[in-house]
């Protein structure tokens, strides 16, 4: 297969850019796991199986590297937590603001952005991954099934969990906020 | 009862900001980046194997080269000239008798 490599990732590079955004919420590190993913799909373009859709492969990639991403802050953020305890350095913050805030956007809602945002981190990731890519990536079921290699059925039923689970999380967090 | 309506009308304006989400601007040097990117990746690369090649070889090379050394001079192999030698040295490891040793001279 010719690999026209400009043109894939000029094809692609926004909807990458954007999903690896929407999973890490922060401008500088989605760049640099955006442009990570190129870098897999050229250099592992050989085992890419041609009866999958080009587009779906990338995507996998970039979420898969996002998921990665997420789960190495997690152990550093532990670890920082374990070193604080202790009394040394000083603790993350929970939320992180996206780089590119918009000064146009209202405060309450970017602020409901961030709310959001930070209550899909706390889903498992499944639901964290369907739910990203079908309702801020618009992501048909279909398209989700195919980037997460699972049954269309699957994919349904995990996305009407993860949006009970995401109700319900929201619904404990401002019981808590109005408390 | 109020409260209760005033958490859910709050989810739904949360939820609402799916419809909201920001596109991040479109980066026109992203390609170049990527592409730096790859090319430092395959100049270290380069860098890595031009070292890496060489050296591999001079220690194939050395290894070869003392493995011949040590089989040439390490051999431990006795060199019998005649029958009557050979008969001599195996009657001695086998601690034959003089006649038994004579099984060996097969003429």
């Amino acid at each position: 297969m010719h690999l026209d490599f400009q043109a894939i990732v000029e094809t692609n590079q926004d909807r990458v850019r954007n999903t690896c955004f929407r999973f890490v919420n922060n401008l500088e590190d989605a760049e640099d796991i955006a442009q990570e993913v190129f870098v897999q799909v050229y250099e592992s373009f050989s085992h890419f199986r041609e009866e999958a859709e080009l587009s779906t492969w990338i995507y996998r990639i970039a979420v898969n590297k996002s998921l990665d991403f997420l789960r190495k802050s997690k152990r550093k953020k532990r670890f920082g937590q374990m070193v604080s305890l202790f009394g040394f350095g000083e603790e993350e913050e929970e939320i992180r603001i996206p780089s590119s805030s918009n000064p146009q956007r209202e405060l309450e809602d970017d602020e409901r952005k961030q709310i959001l945002y930070m209550i899909i981190r706390k889903l498992p990731e499944n639901q964290q991954t369907a739910l990203t890519l079908s309702k801020l990536e618009g992501f048909n079921n279909k398209e989700v099934s195919k980037i997460m290699e699972m049954s269309l059925s699957a994919v349904e039923a995990l996305m009407f969990r993860a949006k009970k689970n995401l109700e319900k999380k929201l619904r404990s967090y401002f019981e808590k906020e109005k408390t | 009862m109020n409260k209760k309506n005033t958490i859910e009308e709050e989810i739904q304006k949360t939820l609402a900001q799916f419809d909201n989400a920001e596109r991040l601007p479109s980066n026109p040097y992203f390609y170049t980046r990527v592409k730096q990117r790859i090319d430092e990746r395959k100049k270290t690369h380069r860098t890595f194997f031009a070292v890496l090649k060489p050296a591999t070889l001079a220690l194939l090379l050395l290894i070869n080269v003392s493995t011949v050394t040590w089989y040439l001079n390490g051999s431990t192999t006795t060199s019998v000239d005649t029958k009557s030698e050979l008969a001599e040295i195996l009657s001695g490891d086998l601690n034959l008798e003089v006649e038994e040793t004579d099984l060996f001279n097969i003429e």
